[in-house]
Parts: structure tokens; sequence; C-alpha cells
């Protein structure tokens, strides 16, 4: 029998769900009193409780993404992240910030600087190191990112005079968790899609003349609006379904995630300015998934019914 | 495989290229193997497993139960056997060209 109490460490395997736990939890377990009966420890290090804790939730939250749909959707998050970060810092990071509770006279008409521009210069520094393969060094900045977006999203609450609009620190947020989802390791492709985005979003931006000094809404009210990014999203979706027929499977699922993102993007956009609205549209989205999922493994049962894997017996 | 694999990955496979491990024996060749630069974690490690047997390049070999712990030992199958003899060779070309360009430098390389 074992002579270490392994009570501790069952205690740290609940952060993994039970399905996982009945199907790994007796062999993780083994090696974990194996481990520690090795160091001579009678219980869980603090790194190892942190470590358990941390895979646990991940499965939790994300065991049902295959890793490469995670990575492919990291990649897409960073691309349009970063994109819709420097066009916010370009077009609203400085302007006059005018306040209506004071006459003309009163104004301050200098240009200032947006504290989104923390979140915005956080998300160029984090694209940066991405780009040069600095895996950890971004993480670290993705999560000062995402730190810095609440917090100036909390600041504009208390001044909405000074603070970027909630959509944009809400946005710049959740793209920097998405990017924590994987390590980015195709980098050209981040590369190639940041600026394919931000050369979309700078055309519709001069298309629709916003000026640089707009406020932090004007992307948001004049390009990013409700029916352009569903009709973006559903674009994308068209093209990650061609790239998919002709087989490129690794462009496919990069597309797809595209896609997904701007799908996230117009959830963002719906909700933001009504809830109603933006419950409707999840409903829309999941209901489509559902059926897409649903179409995919038919097709999938029906090629592999007709077309036998090579090997097989 | 299109994309790269990455070390720990790597360094599994190779410690499971000459037969069956299990858990701590795993962490502990990972370990000799990267000349003590990677220690996996036993959450990475059942992590990684965990992907890899969905993918079907390794597949649990036998469990043992020893001193009331559970032993799993786990195994390559012949597709992971096959992955990692196409990264060995695949890394063999990076390290050749990498030799060959070394031994074009000029005997004074790096000085200038």
């Amino acid at each position: 029998m074992t002579t270490v109490d392994d009570t501790p460490w069952r205690r740290a395997l609940r952060a993994y769900p039970s399905s996982w736990r009945d199907r790994h939890g007796e062999a993780m377990l083994g090696t974990l009193l194996d481990e520690a009966e090795a160091q001579g420890r009678d219980e869980p290090s603090r790194g190892e409780r942190i470590a358990l804790m941390r895979s646990g939730l991940a499965v939790r939250i994300l065991g049902w993404m295959p890793q490469p749909a995670r990575e492919a959707v990291a990649t897409a998050s960073a691309a349009t992240g970063f994109a819709l970060a420097m066009v916010f810092a370009v077009f609203s990071g400085f302007g006059e910030r005018v306040d209506w509770r004071l006459p003309p006279e009163g104004q301050n008409l200098d240009p200032q600087a947006s504290p989104g521009l923390i979140a915005a210069g956080l998300w160029a520094i984090a694209f940066v190191l991405i780009l040069c393969g600095a895996t950890r060094a971004a993480r670290i900045a993705l999560t000062a990112t995402a730190v810095a977006g609440v917090g100036v999203f909390v600041y504009a609450q208390i001044d909405p005079l000074a603070g970027p609009r909630a959509i944009v620190t809400v946005t710049l947020t959740v793209f920097a968790l998405l990017v924590l989802l994987a390590p980015v390791r195709a980098r050209l492709a981040a590369g190639v899609t940041a600026a394919v985005t931000t050369g979309i979003l700078l055309f519709f931006h001069l298309s629709f003349e916003v000026p640089p000094g707009s406020p932090s809404d004007a992307i948001w009210t004049r390009v990013l609006t409700a029916e352009f990014t569903g009709f973006l999203a559903g674009a994308v979706w068209v093209l990650s379904l061609l790239t998919a027929i002709v087989r490129a499977r690794t462009v496919a699922r990069l597309v797809a995630a595209v896609a997904g993102v701007w799908t996230i993007v117009w959830l963002i956009r719906l909700t933001m300015w009504d809830v109603a609205t933006g419950m409707l549209g999840l409903a829309v989205v999941v209901a489509v998934g559902a059926v897409g999922v649903g179409i995919f493994r038919a097709g999938a049962r029906w090629g592999h019914g007709t077309h036998p894997r090579e090997g097989a017996a | 495989m299109t994309q790269e694999m990455r070390e720990p990955t790597f360094l599994m496979l190779t410690a499971l290229a000459d037969g069956p491990k299990h858990g701590y024996a795993l962490i502990e060749e990972v370990d000799r193997v990267s000349r003590g630069h990677v220690r996996l974690k036993v959450a990475t490690l059942y992590a990684a497993l965990d992907r890899l047997e969905k993918e079907g390049t390794i597949r649990i070999a036998r469990e043992e139960r020893v001193q009331g712990r559970v032993r799993r030992y786990v195994e390559l199958t012949p597709d992971g056997v096959g992955l990692l003899a196409e990264e060995v060779a695949r890394r063999e070309v990076t390290v050749a060209e990498a030799r060959r360009r070394l031994a074009l430098r000029p005997a004074f390389g790096g000085a200038l």
C-alpha cells in the first residue's frame, strides 16, 4: 500500500471535470504520488497545485475545442485585436474632448490622449512579441492588455468624458483573452491576417470619411455597424467553406477562425447596443452552428463510408 | 503532419520510442533526453497524452497497480512511430544544412 495520504492530491484533481477524472484521474494520481515520493514530499507543492488548477480549468472551459482550432482562434484573435487597436489608436487615440456640461468658451480644444491608448499600446507590444516568437513574453503582455482593458473600462465608467466607449475596451479585452487560449505559432499567418484586416478597416474608414481625432464610437457607428460586421462575418464564413471544399485544411481552419472572430465582433456590437438583440443574435449563431456541425458530421460519415482510409482493414 | 512538432511532444515521443513507459518514468526520461532542459509537469504531461491519444499517436499499453497506485503505460502506435521518424528526418535535414553553412564560414568567422 502507498504510505502517503493521497487526499490533498485528490482534492487538487477536483479542478478537472468528472469525465476527465474518470479517464485519467487514477493514472494521474499515481504519477503525482510517484513524483512526490521521489522528491520526499507528503503534500502537493504550490506550483503543482497551481498547475493542476490551471490545467483543470482549461479542460473545463476549453476541453471541447481541439488544439488546432484553439490555435487558429488565437491567431485570428491576435490579428483582429491588433488591427482594431491600431485603428482605434490612429483615429480615436487623440482628439478634442468636448464636455457638453461646459459652455463653448470653456472647452479645452487641445488634442488629448485617450486612456484607451494604454490598452492599444500594450496590444501593439504583444503583437510585436508574437511576431518575434517571444511566446511567453507575449502572453504576459496580453494579460497586461486584458488587465489594462478592464482598468480603462472602469475608469471610463467613472469619467465618461475621458475614457473610450465601453465597446472599445470590451472588444480589446475579449480579444486579448482569446489570444491566451493557445500560443500563436503561425506568425506569418498572423502577420498577413493583421495586415489584411487593418487594410480593410482603413479602407472603410476612408470610404466613410472618418477623420483622425474622431470620438471612439465613430468606428462603431459609421464603420463597424451591426449590418457591416454581420455581412463581413457571413462573407468570411463563405470564404472558409470554399477553402474547405478545395481541401486547403490549414487555410480553411484559419479563415473559419477569422469568421468566428468577426461573428464575436458582431455579437459584441449587437449586445453593447441592445442586450435582447445580442441574445437573439447568439441564438441564431448557436442554431446555425448546430446545423453546420450536423451537416459536417453527416458529410464526414458519408465520406468515411464511401472512401475508406488507405490501409484500413 | 503539416504543423511543426513542438519540442515537448518530440521529447515525449522520443522517450517512448524504445518501448512503453508509465507517467513518472516518462517525466524522468524526457528530463534525461533533454539533458535537464525540459522537466514536464504532471498536468502538462497528461494534457499532452490526452491530445496524442486522441490524435492516434500513442495508446495505452497496459495498467498496473503498484503499492496501491495506478501505473498506466503508454506506447507509440504505428502512426506515432511514423510521425516520429518523419520529424527526425526533418530535423536531420535542418541540422545537416546548419552544419554545411557553418563549414562555409571563413576561418576568421565572426571576427568582423
